[in-house]
């Protein structure tokens, strides 16, 4: 406790020193300034103690798969300074998502040990804890000698941390906050005359404003919204805030499946209608096609993953930067909804070198090197990242993250998931590109979920 | 004569010992097809071949005979990746029951024939127009080259172009769509009712060639007597075409469309770039299907039982067309 109270101390002083003595800018910059060297001190001490734990393991190489991310990509830049510290070289392998899991599992299921650090969707937890491809942390987080004494998981924020927690235990550090919310263009809100009485943009806040927002935005070539329509876990994990904004549920606490209910049906019927203000082929288009969508200002206004702020934000690529605003999804109860879609790093059973890549998880996730990858690709998990005011300005989405992070909504972590995803998405996709009915899609949705789930032993 | 006695009995005798080898079938096998070409190898030579050959025998039996066969127990099996592979049972045929009474099988069934069916009769069509017209009056060799770049790219890459070319925003065929006012500018592989024979067209467009190629050298083979015969007897174009052309090059069409029937029916990368089985289940043809099951959902046992199935499906046929191709040898 009074290492970390040393700590804390050194991280204000570095603060105060710089304000007192780096030449006056602009007030922005000397703020996030003061906060970047802050990091880069506290970093400093982290990158000591990685130097001097890791002596047994200097030489080794460790892999890690991960997925085709803007956080990935910061990781693998970031990297090499782990391996100047530490000896320990890291070779960042990444997959597309479908193959990150093909990829992974072909490993743990031979225990060929070929991957160290896996980048896993949290709810792949319980398929791979119940499956033993995957080690608990808590010995490993309870071991001084090999756990940063100031890397408190404390304060990753408590959805994500139990998400990877299964049954109690901790298998995984979160590492990619990933919460899916309405991304708007707020300059096209304005143009469009969808103001308040002070004439700033008025995002919906129930279904029917969001609709009606949709159609009046709706001016091809600009249209008024992207949609994940392929038959993709993306048109899944689009569609099920708006069917928890309708108030639904995919099954109880029973696991009695409920997705048939008014709520279910509304809920499709609403997507289907959104669907037709969406640009041409977007029945093929998945969060990456989404995210061009907004960048190159062909959509005005879509649900998205907050990780791609960055891609909004691109002074290289962006059609919209400053331009983009972010909130919850607009909901019937009133209920701010969001969906989360993080994935922490594990350590597979398999791996060969558990604790060099133990090492390299905790620096991956620690808080200087996530607020050191903010506007680099880097999507924190870590509560105090996003309370940064100058950060909040700079990028409004953490306002957003910060506010949905507590609540958001979490889809299935059972083992059987990924066959209801398979359901799903086929039956969304034919609503959409097929023009199923929607009550039919519901009805056969539902039936094989409630089969999977009655011989899965739930019910 | 004695001496000659005793020669042939010796000969006798190692013949004698030559058949209780297992590869003594193989020897004849040799011996009478290479004696059919006037070659006579001996005993030497032929084990220096069977040496040579001996590397291509266990690669071909590593990666095609021992899948196979794993294939075969993976199928009486309950394997699933995703749970602990240690703890799995033998289940006797319980995945070719759920193979059999899946719909989603039987639909992915059926769309792979249409696929294979409209898919070979389009390029065996146009191909033989092509070939027609090349052995015709444009006899370019410029034109018969660049003919073959489509069949030389690589599937995958034949998908992404078109997966761009068909791109509802960026495209050029949904643009070329919404300027003639056809089909709404949509983009065909959004469109559940469309997305199938776009692919098709796809697939068209590579393998014409191929079907140009063959039915090319089978054109320029035909003897030139019969139809030094139709024209003292004028008989018309068309009447030249199907009595003569089409019956001596029937033996060429039957090869040129099982080696096309055997490729679309295990059509794969370009599905998996264009449109990974949809929209909807519009164009999940047996190989996507079996890779959902495998790869997706990680159940490598049903994943295996369907690969069975197209395996004996493709078996039969090839048996099929190959009982049609030698019937016609015979009676030819």
């Amino acid at each position: 406790m009074r290492r970390i109270k040393k700590s804390l101390l050194a991280v204000i002083l570095c603060i105060a020193l710089v304000i007192c003595f780096v030449p006056q800018g602009t007030a922005t910059e000397i703020r996030l300034g003061d906060y970047m060297e802050a990091a880069k001190v506290s970093h400093q001490h982290l990158l000591e103690w990685l130097a001097e734990v890791s002596k047994p393991y200097k030489g080794t190489t460790i892999r890690m798969i991960t997925e085709t991310t803007p956080p990935s990509d910061w990781t693998e830049e970031a990297a090499d300074e782990f391996t100047k510290h530490t000896g320990i070289k890291v070779i960042v392998e990444r997959q597309a998502h479908p193959h990150l899991q093909e990829k992974a599992l072909m490993d743990f299921s031979a225990g060929t040990g070929i991957y160290d650090v896996f980048n896993g969707d949290y709810s792949w937890t319980g398929k791979y804890v119940e499956a033993g491809y995957v080690v608990p942390l808590d010995d490993y987080l309870n071991d001084p000698n090999i756990t940063y004494f100031d890397y408190f998981p404390e304060d990753f924020y408590a959805g994500f941390w139990e998400g990877t927690t299964w049954k109690g235990r901790p298998y995984g550090l979160p590492y990619d906050s990933v919460v899916q919310y309405m991304f708007y263009n707020k300059a096209d809100f304005e143009n469009a005359g969808l103001v308040d009485a002070e004439g700033n943009a008025l995002f919906p806040r129930t279904p029917d404003e969001w609709l009606a927002a949709v159609k009046k935005l709706h001016n091809p070539p600009l249209y008024g919204t992207g949609v994940q329509g392929k038959r993709h876990l993306s048109v899944v994990c689009e569609y099920l805030p708006i069917l928890w904004a309708f108030d639904g549920q995919l099954y109880d606490e029973n696991y009695n499946v409920t997705l048939d209910s008014e709520a279910g049906l509304e809920s499709v019927k609403f997507y289907k209608e959104l669907s037709k203000y969406a640009p041409p082929g977007a029945t093929t288009w998945t969060w990456d096609q989404v995210t061009t969508g907004l960048q190159q200002h062909i959509v005005a206004m879509s649900m998205l993953w907050d990780e791609n702020y960055g891609a909004m934000e691109d002074p290289t690529q962006s059609r919209v930067i400053g331009q983009m605003r972010y909130g919850p999804v607009p909901s019937t109860t009133g209920k701010a909804i969001s969906h989360y879609g993080g994935s922490s790093v594990f350590i597979p059973t398999s791996s060969k070198k558990k604790i060099p890549a133990y090492l390299f998880a905790q620096w991956a996730t620690s808080k200087s090197v996530q607020l050191l990858g903010v506007g680099k690709g880097a999507s924190p998990t870590r509560r105090s990242i996003y309370a940064i005011p100058i950060l909040r300005k700079m990028y409004p989405s953490f306002i957003a993250t910060d506010a949905a992070a507590p609540v958001t909504g979490w889809r299935p972590r059972i083992p059987e998931w990924d066959d209801m995803v398979e359901t799903m998405a086929r039956e969304l996709n034919a609503v959409l590109a097929a023009d199923k009915d929607p009550k039919a899609a519901l009805k056969v949705m539902a039936a094989e979920i409630d089969k999977i789930l009655t011989e899965a032993g739930y019910k | 004569m004695g001496k000659s006695n005793a020669v042939d009995k010796a000969k006798v005798s190692a013949v004698e010992v030559e058949r209780v080898s297992v590869l003594f079938p193989l020897r004849i096998w040799v011996k009478e097809k290479t004696e059919k070409f006037g070659f006579v190898i001996s005993k030497t030579e032929r084990r220096f071949a069977l040496a040579l050959l001996l590397p291509a025998i266990v690669v071909l039996a590593v990666v095609g005979v021992f899948p196979a066969i794993y294939c075969g127990w993976l199928s009486a099996t309950n394997i699933n990746l995703a749970r602990a592979t240690t703890s799995f049972k033998y289940i006797g045929f319980h995945n070719w029951e759920e193979l059999l009474h899946s719909p989603y099988f039987w639909n992915s069934f059926g769309i792979t024939m249409l696929f294979m069916v409209v898919a070979v009769c389009v390029e065996f069509a146009l191909g033989l127009a092509i070939a027609l017209v090349f052995t015709g009056k444009l006899r370019s060799k410029f034109l018969r080259t660049i003919m073959l770049i489509p069949m030389i790219m690589a599937p995958v890459v034949v998908g992404l172009g078109f997966y761009y070319i068909y791109d509802g925003f960026f495209g050029i065929i949904p643009w070329a769509f919404r300027k003639v006012g056809l089909l709404g500018g949509v983009a065909p592989l959004g469109k559940a009712s469309i997305a199938l024979w776009a692919v098709i067209a796809v697939d068209v467009w590579q393998w014409t060639p191929f079907m140009v190629l063959i039915l090319l050298a089978g054109l320029e083979s035909l003897p030139v007597a019969p139809y030094e015969a139709a024209q003292v007897d004028n008989a018309s174009r068309w009447r030249v075409f199907t009595k003569i052309t089409l019956p001596m090059l029937k033996p060429v069409i039957l090869i040129a469309i099982l080696l096309r029937v055997i490729d679309a029916f295990k059509v794969f990368d370009k599905i998996y770039v264009l449109t990974a089985g949809g929209p909807s289940s519009a164009t999940e043809v047996l190989s996507m299907w079996t890779y959902r099951k495998s790869f997706l959902l990680f159940n490598v046992s049903l994943g295996a039982t369907s690969s069975l199935m197209m395996l004996y499906v493709v078996l039969l046929i090839c048996v099929l067309l190959y009982t049609v191709l030698t019937m016609e040898k015979r009676t030819g």
